[in-house]
């Protein structure tokens, strides 16, 4: 079963989002920050995270870039979901090391579709 | 001796004053701390009361196979228990999309959300309707049209741009009610967030402006061509209008601005309507602003009669077609060392002197080495 650390300090959208991943299969890891998130990356070594942008203490932009830079973290793939759907958002997000970007207001079914596309990317 | 000299007197005045302060700073503080109290108490209060119907919510947006059942559930929740869980679901309208928030809409819908909307979108304070107009696009139920280009009429302005966003949030069937509020200058509304609401719409929109070209009111015209050129493409379906503005409007404003939609939108085809418009009899302001378009559409075909323009006596016409032969590319840059190189001194030469040595600075600090 593939784990994924959830990152999201929204209440409503975590739960929906934990709970959308649970009912699909995967083992999930709740986040409630950026710090939060970079500690529980190394720790539990998930198989994919999905990231907030705007969190507290760090945000998800700097939290990918820092799993990118340590080579343990640096090839698990990262989902970026968040309400930034500007073109310079999305550019930025990639450039940061992002493997997808999805934008809020969101699709749980769609999130669970992405989170499947990603994992089989990283899988080959 | 006056009772301001009796030291005793005095004395007992201070006295009184500080006791008398001390009270109200005590009464000041248990006030703060009451108040405080009761936030976290009814704050404590709402949260226990929902942890128990919050996995409901979650369900309901998350799992498609249990949503009836949920609905279900969601539609025989108390009143008092609905009352704090309401502004929540309300809230998730905003996160979501598709099936999720379709689910979120249809309970909202069931408990009267909407009707309660509809009813406060006609209340008498204003902060009330433009909390029910935020509400009516956020539900995005197509019951919310009417009552929401209703509110575009309304007195108050705020109401108007909160309407006018919602609206937005409505998508094609909000087009048609947003450009007719648009021509009616009795009731102004907010061009950034109108431009925002069309935008948001897309084509069903830019179609609705059309016909709004040919409005009497010239303020009108000048607003409706601005957007064209915001929301149109470089297709001719978007352009041919523009340029028929540009070419024949009776507003020397309204043909400036087509001139400007179309430098920004970009169609070569615009550049025969837009060389009449550098004549010495046109407006200055519209001599300008088209100068600066053809530099914008990069046609070599511009070339000579920019080239013109670089000794016209009015400084800003002259300046923007030396900036314009820059912006045209090597035919244009050709054109200002011939006039600049040229026997014949004149304002001419010294404008295009400076816009070549604007586009070499620009060059060297780009490559420097």
């Amino acid at each position: 079963m593939a784990t994924v650390l959830v990152a999201d300090d929204d209440p409503d959208v975590r739960d929906v989002v934990v709970y959308k991943l649970q009912q699909s299969g995967f083992e999930v890891v709740v986040a409630v920050d950026g710090g939060d998130a970079l500690a529980l990356a190394r720790e539990r070594m998930p198989d994919l995270v999905v990231l907030d942008v705007m969190m507290p203490r760090i945000t998800g932009l700097d939290v990918c870039r820092e799993l990118r830079e340590e080579p343990r973290t640096a090839g698990i793939p990262v989902i970026m979901l968040t309400a930034r759907a500007g073109e310079g958002d999305i550019e930025a997000g990639f450039d940061w090391g992002a493997d997808d970007y999805l934008t809020k207001p969101f699709s749980p079914r769609e999130l669970v579709t992405r989170v499947r596309s990603a994992l089989g990317r990283a899988a080959r | 001796m006056t009772a301001s000299d009796d030291p005793t007197f005095v004395a007992s005045c201070l006295v009184t004053a500080v006791v008398v302060l001390g009270v109200a700073l005590a009464v000041l503080a248990g006030a703060l701390m009451s108040g405080r109290w009761w936030q976290r108490w009814t704050r404590a209060r709402g949260e226990a009361l929902l942890a128990p119907v919050r996995p409901l919510l979650v369900r309901l947006v998350a799992d498609e196979d249990e949503a009836d059942a949920v609905t279900r559930d969601l539609l025989t929740l108390p009143a008092r228990v609905w009352r704090d869980l309401e502004p929540v679901v309300a809230s998730m309208l905003g996160k979501l999309r598709g099936d999720a928030r379709a689910a979120l809409v249809r309970v909202l819908v069931s408990r009267h959300t909407l009707d309660v909307a509809v009813r406060d979108s006609r209340r008498r304070r204003a902060s009330t309707r433009a909390r029910a107009a935020d509400r009516l696009g956020l539900l995005g139920h197509e019951a919310a049209l009417a009552p929401l280009s209703a509110l575009l009429d309304d007195p108050d302005p705020e109401v108007r741009a909160v309407a006018t966003r919602s609206l937005g949030r409505l998508g094609a069937p909000a087009a048609e009610p947003l450009v007719r509020a648009l021509a009616d200058p009795r009731r102004p509304l907010p061009p950034l967030v109108m431009t925002q609401a069309l935008t948001r719409i897309g084509s069903p929109a830019r179609a609705a402006l059309r016909p709004q070209l040919h409005h009497p009111d010239d303020e009108v015209r000048a607003l409706v061509v601005e957007l064209s050129g915001l929301l149109g493409t470089a297709d001719a379906v978007d352009t041919g209008p523009l340029v028929e503005a540009l070419r024949e409007d009776p507003s020397p404003e309204v043909r400036r601005r087509a001139a400007r939609a179309l430098g920004r939108l970009g169609p070569r085809e615009a550049v025969p309507a837009l060389l009449p418009a550098l004549g010495v009899e046109v407006p200055e302001p519209l001599r300008i602003t088209a100068a600066h378009a053809l530099g914008q559409l990069g046609d070599p075909d511009a070339v000579p009669a920019l080239a013109e323009l670089l000794d016209d006596p009015r400084h800003w016409v002259a300046h923007t077609a030396a900036q314009a032969l820059v912006d045209i590319g090597p035919s244009g840059r050709d054109a200002l060392e011939t006039r600049a190189d040229a026997p014949v001194p004149g304002a001419g030469a010294e404008h295009a002197r400076e816009a070549l040595t604007a586009v070499r600075g620009a060059r060297g600090v780009r490559s420097p080495g």
